[in-house]
């Protein structure tokens, strides 16, 4: 079993902040499609509309759509359920897990194809999301632990994600995955181990300004002596009275008694939970995931008292983030990440990867493989971390990948991708149609202004308008890289 | 005239006397006319720069090992400590009878007593934040202590240096993602493979399509960071087309680790010879975070540090007499505590090491105004800074870049120079 962190921190260590130039970089092309407040909504609780969620929420209103959301149980979800049925590790139980053969290369890609899976198939988008942010969030670095990965992003991340935080943050504590990932395992009375205390306050609550000291570290530190792992216990969980410092504390201005075991860390857990500078740090991370890089304070503000009064439920708190005036007047302001890229590009084309290797290939392309973010901090979520010279060229080259590798033999992709183009744009009459079809499967709604004038002339070759008539010649030169040169352009770029 | 070293003197350049950034008129197709129009440029004065961060906080009283403090170093790291020089298998490179090279460096040894290699010890980022993020933002600002800055420390100087010119390869990050220091007006490339920096898709279409996205991005006249970056991919594939990256064989039998950290430096060397502007390179080599079995003479850290001596070993010995225009310099977020933890690793610290590598180095010494590891010389238990390594870095930029508007770079910062380099 690879227990030690050979890998931690192999990766970019980066933590991206906000350029000001950034702020003015919204295409007006983005801002035409999403200042519709539905399409909007879509963008941003999903990895990119589907023409038919488009239909229903236009349907039900904004309203019901996000209560059926918040309530993932509500909603019949037998596409992604089919073809999770080809993944049974992701339901295994730990010691399952740990008896598997060739365990560490199963699970991870496991958990790479269930991830993707989900975001692409599943009717419960808005949960999927959330078990995104809180795994990044509460980041570990999936290429070590795969086993107790599976566990972890199962039965702490998924079972919590819309639900208490102090719930979720209890559960990542006592997960081996994170006590291995922050070493908490070998935390022991004398010889404390810092890691976890630190990022515990850092990363999953306080933030780095909330106010904690050296002193705090080191005491939490303390606390959390003897939660480590076990493998006689279900979940692999153990409290190991032996390691534990039973003399007393002091940290953020609380005094624990001595005397006590595993209460001292559920203890320092609870202060961390109600402490309001964690309040104010999560609904910050919620909103410049799901609003703005530089969110208004008005609503950081608003939320972080709805956070406070509902002890962190977390269903609330969104409740109260989606239906603000900020999150409406927010069209187009966030850069898609590479995944947002790619899944909304899976989603608006319908391709399939066949082959597994082509699938890490291209994330690893993009610079976000699923899972693979070293460091405690998860991936950065603000334009100025992905607005790059090769990131750009990566999306490019993969939006022509995946529209153009189901019909030639296109850098090999023609057996390992599959897509049905054709079918979901019915039968344009037009060029203009045609444009008009691609744009709503891509961008659930047809384009406006000089974008759309681009595609109509990249179609026609320069040499018509949007009456020109639509010939299967046509069809079988341009429609692959009309979706592909959508997915490339400015406007999906943008959420 | 790849050799030749430059003089002090800035001068702009024609299009005939330079490779590729002047010959921009015939690179590009005629349907980019703001590329193919581009304004001369002025070249810079002095070296090309290329900074290796060492992230996640590299243990440098492992790296670099101040056996001369005796005691002080022994006893805080029972089971971590690297033994003196001459006392067998596992022990210490000499470096100047006080300190020495952990064994897995000795690839540098050369290089030291070439004269090109010199070590700066209980350097760092005087503020005191231990977390690793902050520390590195710091770090990477130019700016301890101060966060909102928003630019990093060489973009700042590509900003404020007295040349300015419009090739895209000023500045380069070698992965998916521009590091902090390089954040500011001047848009850096992020490259991961320079022999993959090139469009894909259908052949009888692809020209078609570049044409559809750069009118898309409107390149030819940027609105935004967005339509920027790509007139900037279109500009650098165009370029790299003609310096055909596939095919580079690296000069004298430099052999380049396996690996994402040897093939980043052996593509900046590339980019160097290849004359394409090139003034700032930045790479990382993550995995120092070692809270726990760091082991000595195996394991993870050992095997780090050997992949950092022999890419520099191989860096040193491809460029050859480009060295003379070359400077490298490394750092990490921060050191590790001197005493080891109960986890055979090291939580985190403050003062560390830094490396200077280049033909303009002082190099053959240790420059360290050492404050000893005796308890009482402890900062909150970690190696105290005696040395900002702004002062460090300045010198390179004042002395080897030629820049020398340091008010802009590090601003609020009183510069002491060590005489770490020589002048241009």
């Amino acid at each position: 079993m690879a227990l030690s962190r050979r890998d931690l921190f192999l990766g970019n260590f980066l933590q991206a902040t906000t350029a000001t130039e950034l702020d003015t970089a919204v295409t007006t092309a983005a801002q035409a499609i999403t200042t519709d407040p539905i399409l909007h909504f879509l963008q941003r609780i999903s990895y990119g509309p589907r023409p038919d969620e488009v239909t229903r929420a236009r349907q039900i209103g904004l309203e019901a759509y996000l209560e059926e959301q918040l309530n993932p149980d509500w909603l019949d979800d037998a596409a992604a359920d089919e073809r999770l049925r080809n993944l049974p590790i992701l339901n295994m139980d730990r010691h399952t897990l740990h008896r598997l053969s060739n365990g560490e290369y199963r699970t991870h890609r496991a958990l790479i194809e269930g991830m993707l899976t989900r975001a692409v198939y599943s009717q419960r988008q808005l949960l999927e999301r959330m078990v995104e942010f809180w795994a990044d969030h509460f980041n570990i670095s999936g290429d070590a632990y795969t086993q107790d990965m599976i566990v972890y992003q199962r039965e702490v991340i998924r079972a919590n994600a819309l639900g208490s935080f102090r719930d979720l943050l209890v559960a990542t504590a006592k997960s081996p995955a994170m006590l291995y990932y922050l070493d908490n395992y070998i935390n022991v009375a004398g010889a404390p181990n810092e890691n976890y205390a630190r990022e515990v306050m850092e990363l999953h609550t306080l933030g780095v300004d909330g106010g904690y000291t050296e002193d705090d570290v080191k005491e939490v530190a303390r606390a959390f002596t003897g939660w480590t792992v076990h493998n006689g216990t279900r979940t692999g969980f153990y409290f190991d009275p032996g390691s534990h410092d039973y003399d007393p504390k002091q940290l953020l201005g609380h005094s624990l008694p001595g005397g006590r075991g595993l209460e001292d860390g559920l203890h320092v857990l609870n202060i961390l939970t109600e402490h309001p500078a964690t309040a104010r740090f999560v609904c910050t991370k919620l909103c410049v995931r799901f609003v703005s890089d530089t969110p208004p304070a008005s609503l950081v503000d608003r939320l972080t008292a709805v956070f406070q009064q509902s002890h962190g439920d977390i269903k609330t708190v969104l409740r109260a983030l989606f239906l603000s005036d900020e999150f409406f007047n927010s069209t187009g302001q966030k850069f898609k990440r590479p995944l947002d890229f790619f899944i909304g590009a899976l989603r608006a084309t319908g391709t399939q990867i066949k082959d597994w290797w082509r699938l890490e290939q291209m994330v690893y392309e993009l610079g976000q493989p699923p899972y693979g973010w070293s460091p405690p901090n998860g991936y950065p979520d603000v334009a100025g971390a992905w607005l790059n010279t090769g990131g750009l060229l990566a999306r490019w080259n993969i939006a022509m990948a995946l529209t153009h590798g189901a019909y030639e033999d296109f850098y090999g992709d023609s057996y390992s991708l599959a897509a049905n183009l054709h079918e979901r744009i019915g039968q344009p009459a037009t060029v203009g149609e045609l444009v008009d079809a691609v744009a709503e499967q891509i961008f659930g709604a047809p384009l406006v202004g000089e974008a759309r004038a681009d595609f109509v002339a990249y179609v026609t070759d320069d040499a018509g308008d949007d009456g020109t008539a639509v010939s299967p010649h046509t069809l079988a030169r341009k429609l692959a890289s009309l979706y592909g040169l959508m997915l490339a352009s400015p406007a999906f770029q943008w959420r | 005239m790849l050799n030749t070293p430059y003089t002090r003197r800035q001068f702009l350049q024609t299009s005939s006397a330079v490779g590729v950034i002047g010959a921009s008129k015939s690179l590009f197709p005629k349907w980019m006319p703001r590329l193919a129009f581009r304004a001369q440029n002025q070249r810079p004065p002095g070296d090309v720069l290329i900074n290796i961060f060492l992230r996640g906080g590299i243990d440098g009283l492992s790296a670099v090992v101040p056996f001369g403090d005796g005691g002080s170093y022994y006893d805080a790291r029972p089971t971590l400590a690297v033994p003196e020089p001459g006392s067998g298998n596992g022990a210490a490179v000499d470096l100047d009878g006080y300190f020495g090279l952990h064994p897995a460096l000795a690839a540098l040894k050369e290089v030291y007593d070439e004269g090109h290699l010199a070590v700066v010890h209980a350097t760092g980022s005087i503020d005191p934040s231990r977390s690793h993020f902050d520390a590195m933002r710091f770090m990477e600002y130019g700016t301890p202590g101060e966060k909102l800055i928003g630019t990093g420390w060489i973009g700042r100087h590509l900003q404020s240096a007295a040349w300015q010119n419009d090739s895209p390869f000023r500045a380069i990050g070698m992965g998916a993602m521009v590091p902090e220091s390089l954040r500011g007006p001047i848009s850096p490339l992020s490259i991961q493979s320079i022999a993959d920096f090139h469009f894909k898709g259908r052949e009888d279409e692809l020209r078609r399509m570049q044409q559809s996205l750069a009118s898309l991005y409107t390149i030819e006249a940027p609105a935004d960071l967005l339509s920027k970056q790509a007139g900037l991919v279109f500009e650098t594939v165009e370029t790299l087309k003609s310096i055909h990256p596939g095919s580079y064989r690296p000069s004298n039998g430099a052999l380049y680790p396996d690996d994402e950290f040897g093939l980043g430096l052996q593509q900046v060397a590339q980019l160097i010879k290849a004359d394409v502007g090139l003034e700032v390179a930045c790479l990382d080599l993550g995995g120092w975070d070692t809270h726990e079995n760091q082991g000595t003479l195996d394991g993870t850290f050992n095997a780090l540090l050997s992949n950092l001596a022999n890419g520099l070993a191989a860096l040193y010995a491809d460029l050859g007499e480009q060295m003379n225009r070359v400077s490298v310099v490394t750092m990490s977020e921060f050191g590790r505590r001197v005493a080891e933890n109960g986890s055979q690793g090291t939580d985190h610290g403050h003062g560390n090491f830094m490396f200077l590598m280049g033909g303009g180095v002082n190099g053959g010494q240790v420059f360290s105004r050492w404050p000893t590891l005796a308890p009482e010389a402890l900062d909150d238990g970690d190696l105290a800074i005696t040395t900002d390594y702004r002062d460090v870095l300045a010198e390179v930029v004042d002395g080897r870049l030629g820049n020398h508007a340091l008010d802009e770079v590090f601003p609020g910062h009183r510069v002491e120079p060590l005489g770490l380099v020589q002048r241009i």
